[in-house]
Parts: structure tokens; sequence; C-alpha cells
């Protein structure tokens, strides 16, 4: 982006735009059963950047889970994962046909918090959510990730509140030849 | 990487076990409408005031 001039709310860009995208000076509720269809522009930006690389197509993830661990005398240590992520910024993740950009995994002991966020560009699902407890997904945006945005698989105590969901289209199935039968798609799946 | 024998991690990762904290600074107003159509070509747009850019966003 260029310019912003909140008076008027005239954003100038250094490049053209590719595509057209409706647009009204007023709400379309009244006409579209409170549908306001008129496009919506979203901040991106943060100041922590997690940043995936373009040189093939593993992006990045996160991945939090709890473990045991045995020591030198097979006394068990458990580790309980958590992580605080808010106002941060997270771009070309997730891994293609693999890993989604978050994931928890099993975890059991400890709250999480997401908040805030901006997670974009993805190349597989944006977030998974499996067998993990006590997380809280609020003010985030989840935009252009395939064919999953957000999915919650064996939850409980998840709070999903405020959060945009969008972009999300089908994954390239020439790329993709197995499990293709049970390639689930949705902008938020909870089981 | 392998993380136990139910799931992987892959490559690529920030792998947790323990507390992960990141903070960035707060945006305030992150969303918004087209208050007038956007035209493909075009490198200007119309949207509600309020929200929270800045140049190089």
């Amino acid at each position: 982006m260029k310019t912003y001039d909140d008076k008027t709310g005239t954003v100038t860009f250094t490049s053209a735009l590719r595509f057209y995208h409706f647009g009204a000076a007023k709400s379309t509720g009244e006409i579209y059963n409170g549908v306001d269809i008129r496009g919506e522009v979203l901040l991106l930006s943060r100041n922590i950047k997690i940043m995936g690389t373009s040189e093939d197509d593993w992006g990045c993830q996160i991945i939090t889970g709890d473990a045991t661990e045995f020591d030198s005398k097979d006394k068990e240590i458990k580790r309980g994962g958590q992580m605080f992520m808010v106002n941060v910024e997270m771009e070309r993740c997730s891994q293609k046909d693999n890993n989604a950009a978050i994931r928890f995994e099993s975890v059991k002991t400890k709250p999480s918090i997401i908040k805030g966020s901006a997670f974009h560009g993805g190349l597989h699902w944006g977030m998974h959510i499996r067998k993990s407890d006590y997380i809280v997904l609020e003010d985030n945006i989840w935009f252009g990730f395939r064919p999953i945005g957000v999915n919650i698989d064996y939850g409980n105590f998840i709070r999903f509140s405020n959060n945009f969901v969008g972009m999300i289209v089908r994954r390239d199935k020439s790329s993709f030849k197995a499990h293709t039968t049970r390639d689930k798609e949705g902008a938020v799946i909870a089981c | 990487m392998s993380l136990d024998n139910e799931y992987e991690g892959g490559n690529k990762i920030i792998s947790n076990l323990g507390t992960l904290k990141f903070y960035g600074k707060a945006r305030k107003q992150k969303m918004s409408r087209l208050t007038a159509p956007a035209i493909k070509g075009s490198t200007t747009i119309k949207i509600e005031p309020g929200m929270d850019l800045v140049a190089g966003d």
C-alpha cells in the first residue's frame, strides 16, 4: 500500500488491482436479508512476521504439543506445550498437501491463546487443532488456504470468536493422489 | 522430524513442547468495506474510514 487518507477512505497502491470487486456507499443488508456483499478489505500486516520460503512447497509451520520423556534414570518427564501468539503475521505458511500453518497436537495440560494475528497465503490448512484443549482463537484473520481454513478435530474448551476466515479454495488435485476420497473442504470444520 | 509414532512434524518447523510467546504491536481496526467498486487495473480504492492503515502495509 502506498498512501491512505482516513478522512476520505481513499487507498492507493503501488501496483494495479488484478480483479474487479463490488463496492457501494451503503450496506446491501436491506436488500439481501441482512448480508452485506460489498468487498471486504483486510489488514494483514503485523510488525512480527513469520515468513515461509518460496523455494519449494514446504512453507513453514508451528506445532505445539505435550510430550512425555524419560531421563537417564528412567524418570518420567512430562512436558506441556502452550503458545501465546498475539498480533503476529504469518505468510506463505503451512505445507502443501501435508501440514497446517499452526498445529496443536495432543495439548491437554496448559492453555494457549492466538489473538489479533493474520495468517495468509497458505499452501494447505490454516490451523489444525487435534486432540487438544483450552485454546482461545480470537480476532484473527485466516485468508487464502486450501481446502480447509480452520480444523478443530477432537478439541474441548476451544473458544473461536470474531475470526475472519476467507479465500478457502480447493487444492490442486493433480498434485494430491492419496486420500482424495476423504479430502474434506470447508472454511471451519469441527469434529 | 518425527515427534512420536502418532504424528510427524515434517520440515521447516518450529516445534514447541514448552511455552512459546510472540507479542506484536496491536493494530486497531483491521477490516473495512469498499464504498465504491474496485476496478481491475486501477491503483486506487475507496473504503469506509477508520481503518488502521499505514504506508507499506
